[in-house]
């Protein structure tokens, strides 16, 4: 079990003190996936250091299993995979086999673990015609794949993923995805940061939102929607304008979105429902209209969009 | 358990190492020609210093031979193990620290074995071996294996030294200068430290440990010092190693607390 208790994080910017974490608390259970988002420099990594002991917290602390993570860092990261996306951990003028023989004798992984994990990544991340290749030759994307196999290759415990899908293609990027929900049902413990809210749904146990390093929401991703109102997406085909101030008034407004078939595309608060379908009516001669809820997805990017 | 982990470590970075010599042959030709080079020209000066009849407060070409043969093993050691330890500074200001503390194994080890120069190592100790034959000295073998060790011992004390100077950027970040600084230490080496006043040899043998890079080995296998010296100086050591030790360890604490990641 990963807590974080009041976590606080400054850092000096001449005599003045730039917050970067602001009493910062909650708890992720064995067997959870957790997903960081927010925009950028909203503190997710920062928060990921702390996590992972790397970072002291000016204020507060993280335990994991009940044990400091900075004090007792030497103890719990051989049970830690962490990847830290935009930094190579390989030596970059071996081949990534010779790397990862490296990571087997620092983890001290048996012969047979390491086949059997070896498989099961390559299954997943597809690296293994990679193998022969010297790192600095590999691209981005390949180099990304590699570092994500270096950390699961011992089956660590705990799984801390900060923004792992920069670079991957699409592909790998949902296999990833897979790879981790089935580490997750094997009683792994995942936290993960990213831009990219398309998996979250189907994966994560819940979701932080980080904003100028406060916690915006934290929760089940699912009950994003309650605390945003329940937005819902409307789409509506007319044959002809019939009140053009009316009209005008509602195309004018930030949510309708006029695309080339001449359909109306509006997101809007469900409390307001009665009032716009009312408005539409009245300003168009509506041929179809149709009502529809969005995805959690739609809505974290909008949560995001919003305090960006 | 621990130390059975760091020998398989070094086992590997010896396997980089060949497959890096397959890869750059001629840096490694050129790099053999340079050490050779330099040994001879080292020889050379201190044989004409010899022939002018130039004598160095009771020290005989002889004992300047075997000087250079410790002095040479000191260097060596420096740049085939320890060099890199004034480079770390680098990996702090980089970032690169985050992927090395999240990995287990100390990551200062990790980085000094991933950079070992085995080929320099081999290196030197073919050259040190044929110095001593070549100067024909009688003296027992427990001597010159004291002697190694205590070359050794004085190695890692220079690189916590100089790995304390490299814990600065934590605190200022690009530390350039060090790297420079840090190397011109490897200066109290280049000729026997008998020539310095009473009160610098005292330091240089409690505070820091520069009279034993090669001076203190020399006289040792030379039979130059009395037992009483030599148990007061090799004490002088113990306490120079702990105490380089201790800072070290405070100093790293001290530098993880404070340190700030980047890349957010």
């Amino acid at each position: 079990m990963i807590e974080l208790k009041n976590v606080c994080k400054y850092y000096e910017k001449g005599k003045k003190k730039e917050i970067i974490l602001k009493d910062i608390s909650f708890t992720i259970g064995d067997n959870k996936v957790i997903a960081l988002l927010g925009p950028n420099g909203s503190g997710k990594s920062t928060l990921i250091k702390c996590i992972c002991g790397v970072i002291k917290p000016d204020e507060g602390g993280v335990f994991i299993d009940g044990k400091n993570s900075f004090i007792c860092r030497k103890k719990i990261i051989s049970g830690m995979g962490v990847v830290f996306n935009q930094k190579p951990s390989f030596i970059v003028d071996l081949s990534v086999n010779d790397n990862l023989q490296y990571f087997k004798a620092i983890y001290g992984i048996k012969k047979e673990e390491y086949a059997k994990n070896f498989e099961r990544l390559n299954k997943y991340l597809d690296f293994s015609e990679l193998l022969d290749r010297p790192y600095r030759k590999l691209s981005f994307g390949e180099r990304v794949k590699c570092e994500i196999a270096s950390v699961l290759l011992h089956n660590p415990k705990y799984i801390i993923l900060d923004e792992p899908t920069i670079g991957l293609d699409y592909g790998v990027k949902k296999r990833l995805y897979n790879l981790l929900d089935e580490l997750k049902k094997e009683g792994h413990t995942i936290v993960v940061t990213t831009h990219e809210t398309e998996y979250i749904e189907g994966i994560c146990d819940e979701v932080v939102i980080l904003s100028d390093g406060v916690i915006k929401y934290y929760g089940e991703p699912e009950k994003v929607l309650d605390i945003n109102g329940n937005i819902k997406k409307i789409t509506v085909e007319y044959d002809e304008v019939i009140d053009e101030e009316l009209a005008r008034e509602i195309e004018g407004k930030d949510f309708c979105k006029k695309n080339p078939n001449g359909l109306e595309l509006t997101y809007y608060n469900a409390r307001e429902k009665n009032k716009i379908i009312s408005d539409l009516t009245s300003a168009y001669d509506i041929k179809k209209l149709n009502v529809v809820d969005t995805s959690i997805r739609e809505v974290l990017e909008d949560v995001i969009k919003k305090i960006r | 358990m621990l130390l059975r982990k760091y020998v398989s470590l070094l086992k590997i970075a010896g396997k980089f190492e060949l497959k890096r010599i397959k890869y750059y042959k001629i840096d490694y030709v050129i790099n053999l020609f340079g050490k050779v080079m330099f040994l001879l020209t080292n020889l050379l000066f201190w044989r004409i210093l010899s022939n002018i009849g130039y004598e160095l407060k009771g020290w005989e070409y002889k004992d300047i031979t075997v000087f250079i043969a410790f002095s040479e093993l000191f260097y060596g050691l420096e740049n085939a193990v320890f060099s890199m330890s004034s480079r770390f500074w680098r990996y702090i200001y980089s970032g690169n620290l985050e992927c090395g503390l999240v990995r287990p194994v100390d990551t200062r080890i990790r980085f000094l074995l991933l950079n070992v120069d085995f080929v320099g190592l081999i290196c030197t100790i073919i050259e040190f071996v044929t110095i001593l034959l070549i100067c024909h000295i009688n003296q027992s073998v427990l001597c010159i294996i004291a002697g190694v060790i205590l070359v050794l011992c004085s190695n890692i004390v220079l690189s916590l030294i100089r790995l304390c100077m490299s814990y600065t950027a934590f605190w200022h970040g690009r530390m350039d200068a060090i790297s420079e600084f840090a190397d011109s230490l490897n200066t109290f080496n280049k000729y026997p430290l008998v020539i310095m006043p009473r009160p610098v040899i005292l330091i240089f043998k409690i505070l820091l440990p520069f009279y034993f890079f090669s001076t203190f080995e020399a006289e040792l296998v030379r039979g130059m010092m009395d037992t009483k010296i030599l148990l007061t100086s090799l004490a002088m050591f113990v306490i120079c190693l702990l105490f380089w030790i201790c800072i070290n360890n405070v100093i790293w604490r001290r530098g993880l607390e404070r340190y700030e990641g980047i890349n957010g």
